[in-house]
């Protein structure tokens, strides 16, 4: 009885003890901070044009210098970032709730309803992720943000597998069947008892789900399929800093550098959680 | 005599599905358990004790089918009651506890809120606090010191004997009037197990609660139990009270169990006796007597036909050819 550690206390001490981890994290709050943040305390807005400026350097004014219509990097990268980002989170989290309830009652209800849910999801999951984005925003209406619901679709099928397969094995635990037997109804410890037991998993997969997204969203966004200019977004900043990576590299590095920085922290500290979450609710 | 009786199981018959073929795993059981009385199933693996008490939960797999049979507690039928009624009369009414202490507790609650929940699921006023308080009260009831630190801690920090104390305060909260404890001291050293049969035996004097004991150690059987039922192959072999059993024991399947029991006392160092063969295939049980594969005294009869139930003695039954009704052996 000398350990009164709760297994979440445990997961976050062994997470920090992680120098990467710290390092990752620290980053993406950073990245946030300027996305959602710094907006608020910005000269210029992302739209303001002033060709007198246009393609200029670095400048006390203008820190990271001015795009080909004069409008301030700074403005447009964090502008871009919040759409890129808030894109990202909002496909995830549509994803997550509804890939992790059909997971959920798939691998703890079982039986016909696993069968046909499964079945569904495995139809999902051959459909490319990219395409079905593709496809949204073209039978949704181009230029309206519909291809975040083709992110958030082609996400589902990864969620629901994965927290299936956990809830499964959780499910086969004594300790489930204990809950039952002191009178827990089917309900109570899939809420209680299943989801719990899940959660380490469902969290690094949605960490995994925000890096995949990300990358997908730029993608569409540099393909002029996403968020489309003159509304910025990492990826669309990344396409009209092409045209000049040879005279002004800065306009093409800087929104890659920003997407790399955050997939890849995205992608230490789900590595991170992993090893820390692994050791949860284990005893030997 | 008949009030008596809190369980009453008759004719149970429970097959599964398999990819091999249908399991017979209980075929006809029938026993009763009295208020205030420990009844013991007696059996090895796959003799169908551990699934006939989870019929009476109403926690069978899915695979499994209820083909015919009655379960009836306090004259309630069980067998066939709505989930809702049986959710109601789990943990309340009939309580029970596992094989393993190492994994009957879920490792990312505290004990204290595992305990919280049993009370709040059954009687849902009640406050958090005031159910915490009383579980912790449970708690140091199982004789376990720090019971506030006990139940402020997770399950991992707790020993195997420590675990299973804290599984049977839970099942014991609502105070049911029947424990069902499947191999409860399986898991545990023997002086562990000691101290939990000790537990159940003065729990069982405190509150006149029934216990059914599903176990395969005889020692524990003379230990705790009045009335033994012994199991093989998904039939009652014989079933009697623990004097019955032990000392006139009637089937030869008892006879070769017991045995089989290692001795402390014997004198000469003779090798364990162990019964020749291997345990019945329920996918494929014969037609006659389950036991007749492996029993020395099998004749034509017990392999064609099933032996009836005989009675042998004063609430003492068994079913073998070998027995006339109401007497003694006559093969």
């Amino acid at each position: 009885m000398k350990n009164e550690k709760s297994p979440r206390s445990r997961a976050v001490r062994i997470f920090f003890s992680d120098p990467w981890s710290v390092a990752a994290t620290a980053v993406l709050l950073l990245l946030v901070l300027a996305c959602f943040v710094l907006p608020f305390f910005l000269k210029y807005s992302y739209l303001d044009t002033d060709f007198t400026i246009k393609l200029q350097g670095p400048s006390a004014e203008h820190p990271l210098g001015t795009d080909l219509l004069g409008r301030d990097m700074v403005a447009r990268l964090a502008y871009g970032g919040r759409f890129t980002l808030g894109i990202t989170a909002l496909a995830t989290v549509i994803a997550a709730v509804i890939g992790g309830v059909l997971g959920l009652l798939s691998g703890y209800w079982g039986g016909r309803l696993d069968f046909y849910v499964m079945r569904v999801v495995d139809a999902l999951s051959s459909i490319p992720s990219l395409f079905l984005a593709i496809v949204m925003e073209c039978a949704l209406g181009w230029g309206q943000g519909n291809f975040v619901y083709g992110l958030a679709i082609a996400a589902i099928a990864p969620f629901a597998k994965i927290v299936r397969a956990a809830a499964l094995d959780v499910a086969g635990n004594e300790y489930i069947e204990a809950s039952r037997a002191l009178g827990a109804s089917g309900l109570q410890v899939m809420r209680r008892h299943v989801l719990h037991n899940v959660l380490p998993v469902f969290i690094i997969q949605i960490v995994n789900c925000l890096a995949d997204t990300l990358i997908i969203c730029t993608i569409l966004g540099y393909m002029q399929v996403g968020i489309n200019p003159p509304t910025p977004e990492w990826g669309n900043l990344f396409h009209l800093g092409k045209d000049y990576i040879r005279s002004i590299p800065r306009l093409t590095f800087l929104p890659v550098a920003a997407i790399v920085l955050t997939t890849v922290s995205l992608n230490i500290v789900g590595n991170g959680l992993r090893d820390s979450l692994s050791t949860t609710g284990g005893d030997r | 005599m008949e009030n008596d009786v809190l369980l009453s199981v008759s004719g149970l018959r429970i097959s599964f599905r398999s990819p091999s073929g249908t399991v017979r795993a209980v075929n006809g059981v029938s026993y009763e358990v009295r208020r205030g009385e420990v009844m013991g199933i007696v059996g090895e693996s796959g003799s169908g004790k551990s699934v006939s008490a989870y019929a009476l939960m109403g926690l069978l797999p899915r695979t499994a089918r209820i083909e015919s049979g009655s379960v009836r507690f306090e004259g309630r039928e069980l067998l066939g009651l709505p989930e809702r009624e049986m959710e109601n009369l789990r943990g309340s009414e009939i309580g029970m506890i596992f094989q393993d202490p190492m994994s009957s507790l879920d490792p990312v609650f505290r004990i204290g809120d595992i305990l919280s929940e049993v009370i709040r699921s059954h009687e849902p006023r009640v406050k958090k606090k005031e159910a915490w308080a009383r579980g912790v009260e449970m708690l140091r009831s199982m004789g376990i010191r720090d019971a506030e630190n006990a139940a402020r801690s997770y399950q991992s920090s707790l020993s195997g004997g420590m675990r299973q104390r804290v599984m049977i305060a839970a099942s014991l909260l609502l105070r049911p009037k029947l424990l069902i404890a499947d191999e409860p001291t399986t898991a545990l050293d023997v002086t562990i197990q000691d101290q939990i049969i000790r537990l159940l035996r003065e729990e069982k004097e405190k509150s006149g609660m029934s216990i059914l004991f599903i176990t395969h150690n005889f020692g524990i059987v003379a230990d705790i139990c009045d009335r033994v039922t012994v199991m093989y192959g998904g039939h009652v072999m014989e079933s009697g009270t623990v004097n019955d059993i032990f000392y006139q024991p009637a089937h030869p399947y008892t006879r070769a169990l017991l045995r089989a029991v290692p001795r402390v006392d014997s004198s000469r160092r003779e090798p364990l006796k162990t019964i020749e063969g291997q345990p019945v295939d329920a996918t494929n049980l014969p037609a006659g007597c389950v036991f007749s594969t492996r029993c020395v005294h099998c004749g034509g009869l017990c392999r064609r036909e099933q032996p009836p139930v005989r009675t042998v003695g004063h609430e003492h039954t068994a079913s073998c050819w070998l027995l006339t009704e109401g007497g003694a052996e006559n093969g």
